[in-house]
C-alpha cells in the first residue's frame, strides 16, 4: 500500500475546500486535497454550480491570505447596497423597501458577488502555482481514522494519507464527520431554493435585493453584464412541491411567474442558465473538532441562503484555523489548537444559525420580515444610523450575530 | 481448581495476582459470570482494535479474512475473550496467559468453536527470551495487574515486529476510577470478587505514554471506554479518558506497506 505524508489533509474540493487547501498551502504547509467529483470549471458544463457567492468584507483578508483574491478581484461585481423589500402575501399591498448602504459603514462596498463556477476555476488556478499542495480530483475519501496522534485516510485508489490534521470540508452529509464520531442537528423546513442567472431591463446598480413572501425570499444578487444586458443571480425558495413544480415549467411559462414574484422589481427578467434545484436546511455540528480533525463549512454548519452567510461563515472557519495553524507550525493538529478552534467558532456560528433559522421562519410564515425585525427592538430601524449600523455589521460578520442584532 | 504452579518469570506473574485468575477461569465464558463487566466491554473493545489493526495494515474490516496473513498475540488472553474473534476475522493468533487454569479452558472452548488458536501457558518475558515477534501485541486489561509494568511493556515492546503495533488498555487513577472500578465493580455490583483490583497499582494514560515511549515505540492513539449507566452500554470518547482508557502505539522500522514521499505534484 502507498501511504502519503502529509501535514494537512483537506477532504473536499468545493468552494470551501479549495479555499482551505490554498489558504494552509499558501502558510507552506505541505496538503493533499480530495474530492471525488473533479471540479466543474465551466458554466455551460452539465454539473456546474450555478449559484452565486457574495464574498462579505471580513471573507476578503482569508481570501487574500490565500492568494486567491487578487485573481477573483477581475471578476467581483460590487455589492453597495443591500434592500430587503415586503411584499404583501394578498398581492395588493404595494411592496415596501428599504436599504441598506454599504457607505453608511465602511467606504468599501458590503461585498463581492461572484458565480461559484468561476470561483472554482480561480481557485485551481491559485493551487497549481502552490508547490506545497497536491489536488487529487475524482478521488474520493473511504475511510478515516482519527488517532489522538495522526490520522489515517484512505483513498478510493488505494492510497492511505498519514496527516496531522484531517480537514473536513466535505459538505453537509460530510464522510468525515461521521467517521470522527460526532453528530449533528438537523432543521427541516420543507423548503427548496431553485438558483439560476437571469437577465433583466433594469438595472442592478450594484444592489442586492431580497424580496420576502410566503413560501420564502427571493434574492436577486448582481452579476456583471450578460450580452449587454444586466445580469443577476437568483435564489428562489418556496416550499418543495411548488419548487418541483416551478421547476418543470415551460420556461416562458416560468419567466412570467418569475417576474411577477420578483414584483415587476427589475422588469421582466429573462432565464439566462438552467435551474438547479437545492435542499433548504439547518445544520449544526455537536462538535467543530475531534482528536486530529476539524470540521469547517457546510460540514460544520449548514444554514438556509438568507443574508449570504453560509460561505462567508465558511471563510470565517477557515481564517480562524490557519490563524490558530500558523501560531502552532510545530504541529497543526495539536489538540489545544483544536480545542480553541471548536471554543471560538461554534457558539458564534450557533448564533447565526438561530438568527437565520428565525428570519427563515419568519419569511416563510409570510410574517414581514421588517416588521418582525421591527418588532424584536429594531422599531426605530428606519433612519437611525446606529442601529441600521448594528444590523449591516451583523449581517458582514462583524462580531455580531444576527441574532442579537434582531433582539 | 488447580492451585498454580510455580512460574518461571515471576516479574510479571506475581503468585497472589495469579492465584485470583485461577479461580475464576471456569467462568470466563459465562457473560452473566464474574466476567461481566469484560463482556459487556468487548463489542467496543473490539471495533477499537480491528479499527485500529485495519488502518494500520490498509485491510478492509469488510473483507471475510481481513486480517488473514497477520501473527497476533493475545497477551493475558484469559479465556480467549478477544483471542477466538482475532482468528475468526483471519488473525495467525497466540493467545498467552501466565495463569494455567486459563488455558485448557480457553483451548476447549477454541475446539468447541471450530477455531484454530495457539494457547500458552507462558509469559511475555518467556516468549520475548525465545525471539517471538507479532505484527499486532494485543495488551488488554494487564498492565494494571503486573508488578513492574515500565519493565512489563518493555517486553512487550520487543514483541511487537518493527512496523507492527500493539495496543494496550488499562484503568486511570482518578476518583472516577475507584468509583467506578472498585467501590462499584467489586463493592457494590459484585461483578468482580473484592480484591480483584488494586487503585493505587492504576496508570494515567500520561504515565502510560512515557512508559511505551521510554519501551521504543511511537505512542499514536490513546482514546476512553466510557460506561453509560442509563443506556448501560460502552462508549469510546476521544476525551473522557477518566476511567478505562486505551492507547495503540507503533514500533518504528520497515512498515507494512512501502511509504513514498509526498510528491509535489499529485
Amino acid at each position: 500500500m502507498n501511504t502519503v505524508d502529509t501535514d494537512i489533509f483537506v477532504s473536499g474540493g468545493g468552494v470551501a475546500g479549495l479555499a482551505a487547501a490554498a489558504a494552509f498551502g499558501s502558510l507552506g504547509f505541505r496538503v493533499v486535497c480530495a474530492d471525488p467529483a473533479p471540479p466543474v470549471t465551466d458554466e455551460a458544463a452539465a454539473g456546474a454550480d450555478l449559484r452565486t457567492t457574495a464574498f462579505l468584507q471580513p471573507s476578503v483578508p482569508v481570501l487574500e491570505a490565500a492568494g486567491i483574491w487578487p485573481r477573483l478581484a477581475p471578476h467581483a461585481a460590487p455589492l453597495g447596497v443591500m434592500r430587503i423589500v415586503d411584499t404583501g402575501t394578498d398581492g395588493m399591498t404595494p411592496p415596501v423597501a428599504h436599504d441598506f448602504e454599504a457607505s453608511e459603514i465602511s467606504d468599501q462596498p458590503f461585498g463581492w458577488n461572484l458565480p461559484n463556477w468561476l470561483l472554482r476555476r480561480e481557485m485551481l488556478a491559485r493551487l497549481d502555482e502552490l508547490d506545497t499542495v497536491s489536488f487529487r480530483p475524482g478521488v474520493a475519501a473511504t475511510d478515516l481514522l482519527n488517532r489522538s496522534e495522526e490520522a489515517l485516510v484512505t483513498l478510493s485508489d488505494g492510497t492511505r494519507i498519514r496527516a496531522r490534521l484531517v480537514v473536513a470540508a466535505d459538505g453537509r452529509e460530510s464522510p468525515m464527520r461521521a467517521a470522527a464520531g460526532i453528530g449533528a442537528r438537523t432543521i427541516r423546513y420543507g423548503q427548496k431554493a431553485l438558483a439560476f442567472a437571469v437577465t433583466h431591463p433594469i438595472p442592478h446598480n450594484g444592489v442586492s435585493t431580497e424580496i420576502h413572501r410566503s413560501g420564502g425570499p427571493f434574492t436577486l444578487v448582481p452579476l456583471p453584464d450578460r450580452d449587454g444586458r444586466p445580469a443577476s443571480g437568483v435564489v428562489w425558495m418556496e416550499r418543495g412541491p411548488e419548487v418541483l413544480r416551478l421547476a418543470a415549467l415551460p420556461e416562458a411559462a416560468f419567466e412570467d411567474e418569475m417576474t411577477r414574484r420578483s414584483a415587476h422589481l427589475f422588469g421582466p427578467l429573462r432565464l439566462a442558465t438552467r435551474r438547479s434545484v437545492w435542499p433548504i436546511i439547518s445544520r449544526l455540528a455537536d462538535r467543530f473538532a475531534a482528536d486530529r480533525v476539524a470540521l469547517v463549512a457546510e460540514a460544520a454548519h449548514v444554514v438556509p441562503p438568507i443574508g449570504a452567510q453560509g460561505l462567508n461563515m465558511s471563510l470565517a472557519d477557515i481564517g480562524t484555523l490557519a490563524g490558530l495553524v500558523s501560531e502552532n507550525r510545530g504541529d497543526p493538529g495539536a489538540r489545544p489548537l483544536l480545542e480553541r478552534y471548536h471554543r471560538r467558532r461554534w457558539p458564534e456560528v450557533a448564533a447565526r444559525v438561530a438568527g437565520i433559522d428565525a428570519l427563515n421562519r419568519a419569511s416563510m410564515a409570510g410574517a414581514p420580515v421588517l416588521g418582525r425585525l421591527r418588532a424584536r427592538g429594531v422599531g426605530v430601524l428606519h433612519g437611525i444610523r446606529p442601529i441600521r449600523r448594528t444590523l449591516m455589521h451583523a449581517g458582514l460578520g462583524a462580531g455580531r450575530t444576527l441574532s442579537r442584532a434582531a433582539r | 481448581m488447580a492451585q498454580p504452579e510455580t512460574v518461571d518469570h515471576p516479574r510479571s506473574a506475581d503468585p497472589k495476582e495469579l492465584a485470583k485468575f485461577e479461580a475464576m477461569a471456569a467462568e470466563w465464558w459465562d457473560p452473566e459470570g464474574k466476567f461481566k463487566p469484560l463482556h459487556m466491554l468487548n463489542p467496543c473493545r473490539l471495533d477499537y482494535i480491528t479499527r485500529q489493526i485495519a488502518a494500520e495494515f490498509g485491510r478492509s474490516r469488510d473483507d471475510a479474512l481481513p486480517f488473514a496473513g497477520l501473527r497476533l498475540l493475545d497477551i493475558g488472553c484469559g479465556g480467549g475473550l478477544l483471542s477466538e474473534p482475532m482468528a475468526r476475522l483471519g488473525a495467525e493468533v497466540v493467545g498467552a496467559d501466565a495463569a494455567e487454569g486459563n488455558i485448557p479452558v480457553a483451548a476447549l472452548h477454541a475446539r468447541q468453536s471450530g477455531l484454530e488458536i495457539d494457547y500458552r501457558h507462558t509469559t511475555a518475558e518467556a516468549l520475548a527470551e525465545a525471539g517471538e515477534q507479532f505484527d499486532v501485541v494485543l495488551n488488554m486489561e494487564v498492565v494494571e495487574h503486573v508488578p513492574d509494568p515500565a519493565e512489563f511493556l518493555a517486553t512487550c515492546a520487543r514483541l511487537v515486529r518493527p512496523g507492527g503495533i500493539m495496543i494496550c488498555s488499562t484503568i486511570n487513577r482518578t476518583p472516577r476510577s475507584f468509583a467506578a472500578a472498585i467501590v462499584g465493580a467489586e463493592w457494590v455490583m459484585r461483578w468482580l470478587p473484592k480484591g480483584t483490583h488494586d487503585w493505587r497499582k492504576f496508570i494515567t494514560p500520561d504515565e502510560l505514554r512515557t512508559m511505551i515511549e521510554v519501551a521504543g515505540l511511537r505512542f499514536l492513539d490513546r482514546k476512553g471506554f466510557v460506561f453509560n449507566p442509563l443506556s448501560w452500554r460502552w462508549s469510546i470518547s476521544d476525551r473522557d479518558l477518566g476511567v478505562n482508557y486505551v492507547t495503540t502505539s507503533r514500533r518504528p522500522g520497515a512498515a507494512a506497506g512501502a511509504t513514498a514521499p509526498l510528491s509535489a505534484r499529485g
